[in-house]
């Protein structure tokens, strides 16, 4: 039986182990970020919550994947820690809804920031389930390397 | 941080709104951690049914009131009697939220001697977590945050809801 790993708020995992699950659970404007590679056990996320670090302040290293442009260089530095090469690695991302309406500049923003992060360090991005106005809660099968996306059903958003 | 009205004083004008007798009262009210918020209504999937009023002078004062599906369902009734559709639900979540959550911004302003003037309210349903985490997205940074469990006794009814209370710390 799979075991889950919950990513939090601003919250950087590795998972080595097949048989887990990395969760970002209730994921409103917020990015959920996996990088794995093909044949390779590891699986790293990052739960980004703003699209850019605050220049002035570099952060008391709870959050590291607080901000989309120091996650997913962190990311990337979690798996080579792991054994796995930047060349060899695959992206998955998924959130950035506007869930209230008004929160859509900052879901958008935070998608935006982390497709440019992943191209400019040259990392593909293989799943994605993005946008929209729905909650989303997301499961990366670090055995099967796929992306699950649940959101409310039919009977729960029309109450 | 301030932390807004005495639910307590809430209860006739709610009362007559909802046509019975209400008394709310107020379970843990606490200053919390920011990234403690998204576990705060219950597990961050729990279906909820969401009303959030902001100052409108963007002063930094936002007010989150979450209500479980059940319990939205429950109001629902109570306003509307048995049998209510979805958008009547929401309809009438919102109506009492904006009720509750307008209070406590006003008495917050009071409290400040400032004047904060309430948005319409806004509303969906969805996961609790999607919606605080989304909240808390678009707030400044140093905002500071107070929760509270509210509990209505309406008749023979029992509602409760989670408020979160944001507000930007002074000095910022």
């Amino acid at each position: 039986m799979s075991r889950a790993l919950p990513v939090g708020l601003g919250e950087v995992r590795l998972s080595r182990d097949q048989s887990e699950q990395l969760c970002v659970f209730g994921l409103g404007s917020c990015v959920a970020v996996f990088l794995y590679a093909p044949s390779v056990q590891a699986v790293a996320a990052a739960h980004v919550v703003l699209p850019k670090s605050p220049q002035s302040s570099p952060g008391d290293g709870s959050e590291p994947g607080r901000y989309a442009d120091r996650a997913v260089p962190l990311l990337i530095a979690e798996m080579a820690r792991a054994g796995v090469p930047k060349s060899a690695l695959r992206a998955a991302i998924a959130g950035g809804a506007a869930v209230l309406g008004f929160t859509s500049a900052i879901g958008e923003q935070n998608i935006q920031a982390v497709r440019r992060e992943l191209l400019r360090l040259g990392i593909p991005i293989e799943q994605e389930d993005v946008g929209g106005s729905r909650g989303r809660s997301v499961i990366f099968d670090a055995g099967q390397r796929r992306l699950d996306v649940r959101v409310l059903a039919a009977p729960n958003v029309n109450i | 941080m301030r932390q807004g009205a005495d639910p307590h004083a809430l209860g006739p004008v709610l009362a007559d709104l909802l046509g019975v007798p209400v008394e709310l009262s107020e379970q843990g009210r606490q200053a919390i951690a920011l990234r403690e918020l998204p576990n705060l209504a219950g597990p961050p999937e729990e279906p909820s049914v969401a009303v959030y009023l902001s100052d409108e002078n963007g002063r930094g004062a936002q007010v989150l009131l979450l209500f479980p599906l059940p319990d939205a369902r429950a109001l629902g009734d109570l306003m509307l009697g048995e049998g209510a559709g979805p958008e009547e639900i929401l309809d009438a979540c919102r109506e009492i939220g904006n009720v509750i959550a307008g209070r406590f911004l006003s008495d917050l302003a009071d409290a400040e001697s400032g004047r904060l003037t309430p948005t319409p309210p806004l509303s969906t349903v969805d996961m609790a977590g999607a919606v605080i985490s989304s909240v808390l997205a678009s707030s400044p940074s140093g905002t500071g945050v107070v929760s509270l469990r509210i509990r209505m006794h309406a008749g023979d009814r029992r509602i409760c809801a989670t408020l979160i209370l944001l507000r930007m710390e002074a000095g910022r």
